[in-house]
C-alpha cells in the first residue's frame, strides 16, 4: 500500500500532472465563480482533453476541476449573497452580513482556510477507509453488486430532488439509454434504428455537456444581465484576522468536516444539503451562537465550507469502492476514468490502487492550492461574476460543439448535444432532475452485465440471497433516512430565515 | 377531483412512450438481451402510470410545481420576457447546428460568435477579436494539436472546396 501511496504522489507531481491540476484549479475556481456554471459543465467541456492523456495527467485534470469547486463557491454567497452553487447557501447567512460590515475579506479568508481543512479531513477519511474497505469489497459477489448499482441509481434519483418518483424514473431513462447499442453477451443491435452511429451506443460527452451546459447558457440568456453591478470594495483588509478565526475554531471545522463526510458517503446527498447539516449543527453548538448567528459570526461561514469541501472525500468512498457514484459530477469522472482505462470498483482498490492514491494527495494538495489561489486573487475571481452573459454564451456554445464532436469525431454527437440540451430545458421546467439520467447511463451497462451474471449464477433466487436483502434494507433506509433529514434542514433552514 | 392536464404532462407521456417502445421491441430479443430492458421498462412504466394519475388527478398536498435539484427554474426563466430570450438562444443553438453542417467548423464558430456579439451590440474590439480567438482555437488547438477531424461543411464538399 506505501508503495502505491508513494507511486500515486509521483504520479501527481509530474510537471506535466501538475501543470494539468493547476489549469483545472484555475479554470474550476474561475467558471464556478460565476453562478449558473457548474463544476458538472466546466467538467464535460474539457473531458476531451482527458482523452489524449495518461491516467495520472487525466485524473489530476478531471479530479481537480471537481475537488475544489465548493472553495470558489463562497465569493458569490458572501460579495453579492447570490449562491455560486448547491453548498454555498448557508454561507450566505453569515457571509453577506459580515460584507455589510466591511468584513468580507475576513469572511472569504475564513472561508478558503476552513474549505482547505476540510478538504484536507476529507482525504484522510477517505484514506483511512481504505484498508477497511478492501476485505469487504472482496467478500461481494455479482448479485450484492447488482443490488449495489441499483441502491446507486435509486438513491441519486430519489433524493436529487423534491420528486422521488421523477427521480427514479430518470434513472430509469437513462439505464434504457445505456442499452442502446451492441449488446454485449449477444452482439444484437439494440434500440439502434438501423443507424450506425447508434451502434457504438450514446456518448457520455455530448450527453451530459447537452444536458447541463445548454439549459445553464439558456439560464443566463434568460437572466439577460451578470450576476451583480456592486462595487467590490476592500478585499484584503481582515484577511489574516480571517485565517486565523479558522484556526481559533479548529474543533468545530473538524466537526463539520465529518459531518460533510458523512453526507458524502451517502448517493444522492449533494452539497446543498451538507451546508445545512453544519450550520444548523455549528449554531446548535458554538456558544452564543443562537444570538449571534444570521447578524455576521464568522463561525457561521466556517463551519460551512468545511462541511462541503469534506464531502468530496467522502463521497469518493463509495465511487472507488463500490463503483457508484454518488452524485452526476462523480458519474461523470467515473466516465471519464472509463474512458482513460480506469474502472472504478473492486479495481480502484487493487490493481489500481495507486490511482486512488493519486486522488487523494490530489484532493489534499488541490485544497490547500486553490484556498491559496482564491486568497491571492478575489478581486480577480470576483470580477469573473461581472461578466456579461452576451460575452460567454458563445464562447460557450463554441467549447460545447468542439466537446461533443470530440467524444467520437462524428457530428452527430453535436445533434446529440442539441437533443439533450433540448430535452434538459424542458426536464428542468417541468421540475425532472437530471442528474440521475447521467448515472443510469454510466452505471446501465455494468447493473446489466452484474444482473445476467447472477441470474446465470442463482436463478431468480440471487434476490433473496442474504447480502442482498441487508443491501435491500440498507436501501430503504438509506432512502427515508436523508429524506427526513432533509425536511429536518429545510425546517432549520426555515427557522433560521425566519 | 377532476381532470388537471398541464403542458408538463406532456413530458411524462413522452417518457410512457420511451418505455413503452423499450418494452415492445425487447420482446423479440433474445432471452439474454431482453432481461435488463423488460425489468427497467416494467418498472419505469408503473412508476410514471403512478406519476401520470398525480398528474392529471392532483390532490391539494401534492405540489403543483415540483422541482428538482439542480438549480431550481427561476421566475426570470418562466417570466414572458425570460421565454422569448430562451426562445432565441434555441434559435441561435439550432441555427448553429445547421451552419455547422453547411459550412463547417472552422468557418461556422467565427461566424457565430461574430454574429452573437453583433446581435446583442458589443463593443467593436470585442466583436471582432472574440471571434477571432476562437476560430483560431478551433483550427490551431483542436485542428492542429488534438487532430480533431473537423468535416470541412456540406457547402465546401459540393463545391469541392476543401
Amino acid at each position: 500500500m506505501i508503495d502505491a501511496a508513494i507511486e500515486g504522489l509521483y504520479g501527481i507531481l509530474h510537471w506535466k500532472a501538475f501543470a494539468l491540476m493547476m489549469f483545472g484549479i484555475i479554470i474550476s475556481s474561475t467558471l464556478v465563480a460565476m453562478p449558473g456554471i457548474g463544476s458538472k459543465t466546466a467538467i464535460a467541456l474539457l473531458l476531451p482533453i482527458a482523452f489524449v492523456l495518461n491516467k495520472f495527467e487525466a485524473v489530476a485534470l478531471i479530479v481537480s476541476i471537481w475537488a475544489v469547486s465548493n472553495t470558489a463557491n463562497s465569493i458569490t454567497s458572501i460579495l453579492f449573497s447570490v449562491p455560486g452553487g448547491g453548498g454555498s447557501q448557508a454561507t450566505i447567512m453569515d457571509g453577506y452580513p459580515m460584507a455589510k460590515k466591511g468584513e468580507a475579506a475576513r469572511a472569504l479568508a475564513a472561508a478558503f482556510t476552513s474549505s482547505a481543512i476540510g478538504g484536507i479531513i476529507g482525504a484522510i477519511v477517505l484514506l483511512a477507509a481504505i484498508p477497511v474497505l478492501r476485505p469487504l469489497v472482496l467478500l461481494l459477489g455479482p448479485p450484492e453488486f447488482f443490488m449495489l448499482v441499483m441502491i446507486g441509481v435509486a438513491m441519486v434519483g430519489a433524493l436529487s430532488g423534491k420528486a422521488p418518483v421523477k427521480g427514479i424514473i430518470v434513472g430509469a431513462f437513462g439505464l434504457s439509454i445505456s442499452m442502446i447499442g451492441v449488446h454485449m453477451l449477444t452482439g444484437i443491435h439494440r434500440f439502434t434504428f438501423d443507424q450506425l452511429y447508434l451502434v457504438d451506443g450514446i456518448k457520455l460527452v455530448p450527453m451530459t455537456i447537452g444536458l447541463f451546459a445548454i439549459p445553464e447558457m439558456l439560464y443566463m440568456a434568460s437572466k439577460g444581465s451578470g450576476i451583480s453591478d456592486m462595487p467590490l470594495g476592500n478585499l484584503s483588509a481582515g484577511r489574516k484576522q480571517g485565517i486565523k478565526d479558522a484556526f481559533t475554531h479548529w474543533w468545530l471545522i473538524v466537526r463539520c468536516s465529518f459531518i460533510g463526510v458523512w453526507v458524502g458517503i451517502i448517493p444522492g446527498l449533494g452539497s446543498s444539503v451538507a451546508d445545512w447539516f453544519a450550520y444548523g449543527h455549528a449554531k446548535q453548538t458554538c456558544p452564543g451562537a443562537r444570538e449571534t448567528f444570521g447578524t455576521g459570526d464568522v463561525r457561521g461561514v466556517i463551519g460551512v465550507d468545511a462541511a462541503t469541501n469534506a464531502k468530496e472525500g467522502g463521497s469518493l468512498i463509495p465511487t472507488l469502492a463500490f463503483g457508484i457514484p454518488g452524485s452526476s459530477t462523480l458519474a461523470l469522472i467515473f466516465g471519464g476514468l472509463i474512458i482513460v482505462g480506469i474502472t472504478p470498483g473492486k479495481d480502484m482498490l487493487t490493481r489500481d490502487l495507486n490511482v486512488t492514491f493519486s486522488m487523494i494527495w490530489l484532493l489534499i494538495i488541490a485544497s490547500v492550492l486553490t484556498s491559496i489561489l482564491c486568497l491571492a486573487f478575489t478581486r480577480q475571481l470576483a470580477m469573473a461574476t461581472k461578466l456579461r452573459p452576451t460575452l460567454m454564451i458563445p464562447m460557450i456554445l463554441a467549447m460545447a460543439v468542439i466537446g461533443s464532436f470530440a467524444a467520437s469525431g462524428r457530428f452527430e454527437d453535436v445533434l446529440v448535444m442539441i437533443a439533450f440540451g433540448t430535452l434538459g430545458y424542458f426536464m428542468r421546467a417541468a421540475g425532472w432532475p437530471r442528474p440521475p439520467l447521467l448515472l443510469g447511463l454510466v452505471l446501465g451497462p455494468i447493473a446489466e452485465r452484474y444482473m445476467w451474471t447472477s441470474v446465470q449464477l442463482y436463478g431468480l433466487g440471487f434476490l433473496f440471497r442474504p447480502g442482498v436483502l441487508v443491501i435491500f434494507l440498507l436501501l430503504i433506509c438509506s432512502i427515508s433516512y436523508p429524506l427526513w433529514q432533509d425536511r429536518y434542514s429545510k425546517n432549520t433552514r426555515r427557522n433560521i430565515e425566519v | 377531483m377532476g381532470l388537471h392536464f398541464q403542458l408538463r404532462t406532456v413530458l411524462t407521456l413522452f417518457f410512457i412512450v420511451v418505455f413503452a417502445y423499450v418494452v415492445f421491441e425487447a420482446k423479440d430479443m433474445p432471452e439474454q438481451a431482453r432481461m435488463y430492458p423488460w425489468t427497467i421498462g416494467i418498472i419505469a412504466l408503473i412508476l410514471l402510470s403512478w406519476q401520470l394519475l398525480r398528474e392529471l388527478f392532483p390532490t391539494r398536498k401534492v405540489e403543483t410545481r415540483e422541482t428538482g435539484a439542480d438549480v431550481d427554474f427561476t421566475e426570470e426563466e418562466a417570466s414572458t420576457e425570460g421565454k422569448k430570450r430562451t426562445l432565441e438562444l434555441f434559435a441561435w443553438v439550432y441555427g448553429f447546428g445547421l451552419a455547422l453542417w453547411l459550412i463547417g467548423f472552422f468557418v461556422a464558430i467565427p461566424v457565430m460568435v461574430f454574429a452573437y456579439l453583433l446581435r446583442h451590440r458589443e463593443g467593436w474590439i470585442v466583436t471582432i477579436s472574440m471571434p477571432a480567438v476562437a476560430g483560431g482555437a478551433t483550427w490551431g488547438l483542436f485542428n492542429n494539436l488534438l487532430h480533431l477531424p473537423f468535416p470541412p461543411g456540406i457547402i465546401f464538399e459540393i463545391f469541392g472546396l476543401h
